[in-house]
């Protein structure tokens, strides 16, 4: 519907669209962000503390050094310690079940913030994460349960990451040569005495994580139970190339938190038309003690993380075709001929071998021969 | 003036016409020498010598003095020699009485068929005027002359009466068209008496036993006045001439009079010929927005023909085409409004003295009279715009009996759309409405009303989604006039409105999703001219409504959409009211009115049952109770009070007073600032309780110069409770359970109004100043959110100050230009206040709801308006119009918004119109 007026408004005003200035002038350091969630389980919990920025601003201004305290009813204490960037971190909190914890920070300004005081919260493990071919290309679905019908409200972040191979092997490279006046190129295998093909280019792997916030709930359901899309591959993507791989995690929220997230999910949705819903304040559950008013984004929750990950390869998906959209070029391995054709092309493998030299070589965009310039050549420790 | 009041009634009463005998008489011979002697003088020499009779009104003739020498000269030649130089006119008859008039010459003949009236019903006396349609200025002078010398008496004096007043009562209507004059004013000077015609031109005045002068005007009519007699209770139609083809037009206006003389405050009419020469964007004549251009009314911006009057959101407003609902009273995104201005008479808002026959919503009433058809001729309207054509037809189905009026419009707005940049080039947009009114009078008691309106938008932009809405309206009325103080006005009708939504592209996700509104409603007013001093007014209202709040289908075989459907709604608003206009003494009168209005909403429907005491959230929903078909689930109701004085210092001052309550059971959820053709419709019912408003203001009216310049000041503050508002990210479409995600909230406004209008001379217009307010406020924990802390914050609407300036020039009747000017404070937004990292993406940071503004907005508009030849007896009649929409091509902000573009937040700001919009517009009248 958005997308419908907005077209509208592009049709009457055609260019009435114009840079905006506003009138608030934040300060660099604005108000206190806290992002995470406290794990109650046996593994690592990540608090990440950051301030707000003025709105032309690109990058994230952490909080670091500040004093991260998780605080139990029963008095019981846990640190969380920085490593000097704005992440706090501790490992093996296993809190206990039946207490409830609030979250203290005392920043190094010296303002002191509070939560209220949370339940540790059910999160069951998830069950599978399931695929399914839809509009050509594959849709992962989330799938989870919990039989005591007490989760309800779910988040979850995932990270995606997939090996990809170069469209073509490299096993050239260009020399050049001095001569008067300017230089001389040609090219030579890269390997001259086994004429093998560079692998260490050849093989890589990318990352992406999740930049949405991806929440489901239950609460219309009967049962406490999700299945729901979670990431969409679109057709002929390279991520199905040749293995892929996706980590989910997933939180449990009250239903207060839950909405605290989905607030602040609508409020960045797409905006800029005419019947525009409008924006709202989120107001999490941490508060700032030492200035009532001042305005704190967060909102402290407590439960174990279940994290799940499955690989897919190329071959569980029958018909994927991977499209590259890279093409080669036949190029002379005459100098001239190389500064003219092969101007932002990279050699890759010969095509013509004339018998004391390579007569004419394949030359294709750089991101077609060498996969390190859009991935790492690195492999993943839980790469099989 | 007694004088020559006696003149007229002896000509009435007595004169025969006999020009030819009189010039047998004037023939007598008259020696005379004069030299500066008053008319009386001479008069009196010429008596002396000739024996004939001077009539004359000494008042009106002793402005000059007469020389003269003549010998033996006729009479005839003398009184020209003498009269001519001072601009004095006779007229002799066979009885040799010279009747001496200044200016116009008197008329001794009577209109034909006026002894055999006057014999045959001598108690009911119809003027039946006979009317040559050639038209001729001579002609329909001395007819008028004739009819307003003329005596009617009512009634049989010789019959005592007890009674110590009558009523007279009758139709008003114009002479050319029989199309009836509404609001047109009669009175009687002598008495301070006075009555204005009502929608159908029907009037009823009480008046002693006796002879009156009953003087008759209205804005697009030459004024008129009719001598009666009067010894029982009668009838008279009065037919009066339009003014359109006089050249040296004279418009005293009723109305003008009734702003200072009427009870009720907050009331704008605007005729539409007022309307069609204010310049709007692309042209139309468009009555919403030149409703916009009064005080008190606003919009949130130029996409939107919602209105915003005196701190109401739009679904506020009671938009009624002759007693049918509007529901969306806009074409083409808000362009265009949904009325036909070709078939429109008046508009009438009501935003603060609502009369007790109007409910059901809070802040306004804008009631939209269409025109009768001309009762006499077949006549039509062709106009070509830019993006709009429109046709209008309109004549007798029996003469003076019935008529009819059809009208049409459509949109060839195609062709700007293949104008854009490729990615809108495959859109498409289109609109149609058509009107029919249909007009018959039965008898003279009885007459019937057929309206029908059917509008029609569909558009795509670029996508395979078709949007499409409608408005479907039907209604018949029956005026009955029982006798002359009491008539009735039956209404029956149905209005629906509903849009659709079809995506088919995929066959797998084909769906069409649909929303309708019907209601069929049944009223009866009664209007009981009990006596001078009191009028009453009392009915009954009943309406039934049944929505779909939202059904989503598959469509075709392969789709895998799963059907969802929101139960439908059922209800029944009824309301009984009475209201007494009541004249205390000639300066002090009161309008009061009560009026009970219940609500019962109505099975079948599953309806959520919440936890008492917790917030109105899913998590609290603790079942759902099933009610079955015509089961009762909830009533409301209450009483109405609307109550308005005025106390009038002068003849041209008066101050008002007025309190109003309303209450409003149907209400439209959006969560977007303007008004969207998706926005849905929802009744009252156990988890949404209905809107209560209540309104009080004091005014002051001051008319100068004749009532030519009419100023008014008005302040108000108003209350409203269970306002619905939205909750922040509100889901309103297929949603089962609503509730959850509105708040009713407390809302208070108040402001004061100016305005200065000018309708007649060759400058005329308006100037219209507002300064308001309006807040809301949500702080009902159990609603489910506190905004802003449950503080009171501005409303999406609220833009202290607004200036309108409306001028028209009349170089000629045949060129006129038209300027406006407006300025507003920018509305409020809620802007971001900084930005963050979370979740993996930068978001923005927004504080409190509507703590910014939009930069002011300014606009002018300009136009020019052309008519050809005004000679009645061409076939067609031509007009041009040509004019620039924002002159200045000021980019008028309308939202600003924020965007992520390469990881860094940008903020615009959008305007609709960017740049001037120039017009042309050709009309051809047949």
């Amino acid at each position: 519907m958005k997308k419908i007026y907005y077209g509208i408004i592009i049709l009457l005003a055609a260019g009435c669209k114009e840079l905006y200035q506003s009138p608030i002038r934040s300060s660099i350091t604005g108000y206190l962000v806290v992002e995470g969630v406290i794990n109650s389980g046996p593994d690592s919990t990540i608090i990440r503390l950051s301030r707000t920025t003025p709105l032309d601003s690109t990058r994230t201004v952490y909080e670091p050094n500040a004093q991260v305290l998780v605080e139990g009813d029963d008095n019981s204490s846990y640190s969380l310690f920085d490593n000097g960037s704005g992440k706090y971190k501790a490992v093996n909190l296993n809190l206990n079940n039946s207490r409830k914890y609030r979250l203290h920070i005392r920043t190094t300004e010296g303002k002191e913030y509070l939560s209220d005081f949370e339940a540790v919260r059910n999160n069951p493990p998830i069950d599978s994460i399931s695929y399914k071919s839809a509009n050509n290309g594959l849709q992962l679905f989330i799938n989870t349960h919990d039989p005591l019908n007490n989760t309800r409200y779910y988040q979850w972040e995932y990270t995606e990451t997939w090996e990809f191979h170069s469209d073509y092997p490299s096993y050239l490279s260009y020399f050049y040569k001095a001569i008067p006046g300017g230089e001389r190129v040609h090219v030579g295998f890269k390997d001259s005495v086994r004429f093998s093909v560079d692998t260490s280019i050849s093989k890589c792997w990318r990352y992406n994580s999740s930049s949405d916030l991806l929440l489901g709930s239950s609460a219309k359901l009967s049962a406490d139970a999700i299945n729901l899309p979670i990431v969409f591959i679109p057709p002929a993507s390279q991520k199905l190339s040749v293995l892929y791989s996706i980590q989910v995690n997933q939180y449990s929220w009250t239903k207060e938190g839950y909405e605290f997230l989905e607030k602040m999910k609508k409020n960045t949705e797409g905006t800029g038309s005419v019947f525009d819903a409008q924006p709202s304040e989120i107001k999490g559950n941490i508060h700032c003690v030492t200035d009532p008013a001042e305005i704190v984004i967060g909102y402290f929750s407590i439960s174990p993380v279940q994290k799940k990950r499955i690989f897919i390869s190329v071959n569980d998906v029958p018909g994927w075709k991977y499209e590259s959209g890279c093409t080669v070029f036949e190029i002379e391995n005459i100098s001239d001929s190389i500064k003219f054709k092969g101007s932002g092309l990279m050699p890759a493998y010969v095509m013509q071998s004339g018998p004391f030299d390579i007569k004419t070589f394949a030359g294709a965009s750089p991101r077609c021969v060498d996969c390190t310039l859009s991935g790492t050549n690195l492999k993943p420790s839980f790469w099989p | 003036m007694m004088f020559r009041n006696s003149i007229w009634m002896f000509l009435g009463g007595m004169i025969f016409c006999a020009d030819s005998l009189a010039q047998n008489d004037s023939s007598m011979l008259v020696t005379l020498e004069a030299k500066e002697v008053s008319v009386k003088e001479f008069v009196s020499q010429l008596e002396k010598q000739t024996g004939v009779y001077f009539y004359y009104n000494a008042a009106q003739v002793d402005s000059g003095t007469i020389t003269i020498k003549v010998k033996q000269q006729p009479l005839r030649i003398v009184l020209d020699q003498a009269f001519s130089k001072i601009g004095l006119s006779y007229v002799i008859d066979n009885d040799r009485h010279i009747f001496i008039t200044k200016g116009r010459v008197l008329n001794l003949s009577l209109p034909v068929g006026f002894f055999n009236a006057l014999n045959k019903e001598r108690n009911i006396v119809e003027e039946k005027a006979v009317i040559d349609n050639d038209n001729k200025e001579e002609r329909t002078r001395d007819q008028k002359v004739a009819l307003e010398n003329k005596l009617y008496e009512i009634g049989d004096k010789s019959v005592s009466n007890s009674k110590n007043a009558y009523t007279l009562a009758g139709y008003v209507t114009d002479a050319k068209t029989g199309e009836p004059v509404a609001g047109a004013s009669l009175f009687v000077e002598k008495l301070k008496q006075g009555v204005t015609t009502d929608q159908y031109g029907y009037y009823s005045i009480s008046l002693p036993r006796g002879r009156h002068v009953l003087s008759i005007q209205s804005i697009t009519m030459k004024d008129s006045r009719r001598q009666v007699s009067i010894y029982n209770d009668g009838k008279m139609n009065i037919e009066l001439q339009s003014t359109v083809m006089t050249l040296k037009s004279v418009t005293i206006s009723g109305q003008k009079i009734s702003n200072v003389k009427g009870t009720q405050m907050g009331v704008q009419k605007m005729e539409i010929r007022t309307i069609k020469q204010v310049p709007v964007v692309l042209g139309e004549a468009d009555v919403l927005r030149v409703v916009t251009t009064l005080p008190g009314v606003k919009t949130v911006g130029e996409a939107s023909t919602g209105l915003n009057v005196r701190g109401g959101s739009a679904d506020q407003n009671l938009i009624l085409f002759n007693d049918a609902t509007i529901f969306n009273p806009s074409h083409f995104f808000g362009l265009f409004s949904a009325f036909n201005p070709e078939v429109i008479k008046d508009v009438e808002l009501y935003k603060s003295s609502v009369p007790a026959r109007f409910g059901g919503r809070l802040s306004s009433v804008l009631n939209i009279n269409s025109r009768e058809g001309n009762k006499k001729n077949i006549t039509g309207l062709a106009g070509i715009g830019l993006l709009t054509s429109r046709l209008e037809i309109e004549g007798p189905l029996i003469k003076d009996k019935s008529s009819f009026i059809l009208g049409g419009r459509t949109t060839y707005a195609n062709w700007l759309l293949n104008l854009l940049p490729d990615q809108y080039k495959n859109s498409k947009a289109s609109f149609y409405d058509v009107n029919l009114n249909i007009t018959h009078e039965i008898n003279k008691k009885n007459t019937i009303y057929l309206t029908g309106y059917i509008s029609r938008d569909r558009f795509n932009l670029n996508s395979d989604t078709l949007y499409g809405y409608g408005n479907l309206n039907i209604n018949l009325k029956w005026k009955h006039v029982f006798n002359n103080k009491l008539n009735s006005m039956v209404t029956g009708g149905y209005d629906r409105y509903n849009y659709k939504i079809t995506s088919e592209k995929l066959p797998l996700s084909a769906y069409k999703l649909g929303f309708d509104i019907n209601q069929s409603y049944f009223k009866a007013h009664f209007n009981y001219y009990f006596s001078s001093k009191h009028t009453f007014e009392f009915g009954l209202n009943s309406i039934y409504y049944q929505l779909h709040p939202g059904s989503y289908q598959p469509i075709g075989d392969k789709s895998l959409v799963l059907p969802d459907e929101v139960d439908a709604e059922q209800g029944v608003e009824s309301a009984l009211y009475v209201s007494d206009r009541f004249t205390i003494s000639n300066s002090l009168s009161l309008e009061a009115g009560i009026r009970y209005s219940l609500f019962n909403s109505m099975g079948p429907q599953n309806i959520n049952t919440y936890a008492p005491g917790l917030p109105r959230t899913e998590g609290n929903i603790q079942g759902t109770t099933p009610y079955s078909k015509g089961k009762f689930i909830k009533t409301y109701g209450g009483p109405e009070f609307r109550a308005s004085l005025r106390y009038a210092l002068s003849e041209s001052f008066s101050v008002k007073a007025g309190y109003n309550t309303l209450r409003q059971y149907i209400h439209s959820l959006s969560n977007t600032a303007a008004m969207a053709p998706t926005d849905i419709w929802k009744l009252s019912d156990p988890n949404i309780k209905p809107q209560f408003g209540d309104q009080f203001s004091v005014g002051l009216y001051k008319n100068f110069k004749s009532n030519t310049i009419e100023t008014s000041v008005e302040v108000y503050y108003k209350r409203m409770k269970d306002y619905l508002d939205y909750k922040s990210g509100a889901v309103l479409v297929l949603n089962h359970h609503i509730e959850t995600d509105v708040l009713g909230s407390k809302g208070k406004a108040y402001g004061v109004e100016v305005l200065i209008k000018k309708l007649s001379g060759k400058l005329n217009g308006w100037i219209s100043y507002t300064w308001s307010r309006v807040f809301l406020k949500a702080d009902d924990p159990v609603a489910g959110e506190i905004i802003n802390n449950g503080k009171y914050y501005p409303a999406n609407y609220d833009r202290p100050h607004d200036i309108t300036v409306i001028s028209n020039y009349r170089f000629s009747h045949r060129f006129s230009i038209s300027l406006n000017a407006t300025y507003s404070t920018g509305r409020p937004i809620t802007l971001p206040i900084g930005v963050f990292t979370y979740g993996g993406s930068t978001r923005t940071l927004y504080a409190d709801r509507n703590a910014y503004r939009i930069p002011d907005y300014f606009r002018t508009d300009f136009s020019m308006n052309l008519e050809g030849n005004h000679k009645i007896h061409q076939k067609t009649h031509n007009s041009w119009s040509i004019g620039v929409y924002n002159l200045t091509a000021r980019k008028n902000p309308y939202s600003v918004y924020y965007v992520s573009e390469n990881g860094i937040i940008n903020g615009y700001k959008l305007s609709i119109f960017g740049s001037a919009i120039p017009y042309i517009n050709f009309n051809i009248r047949f």
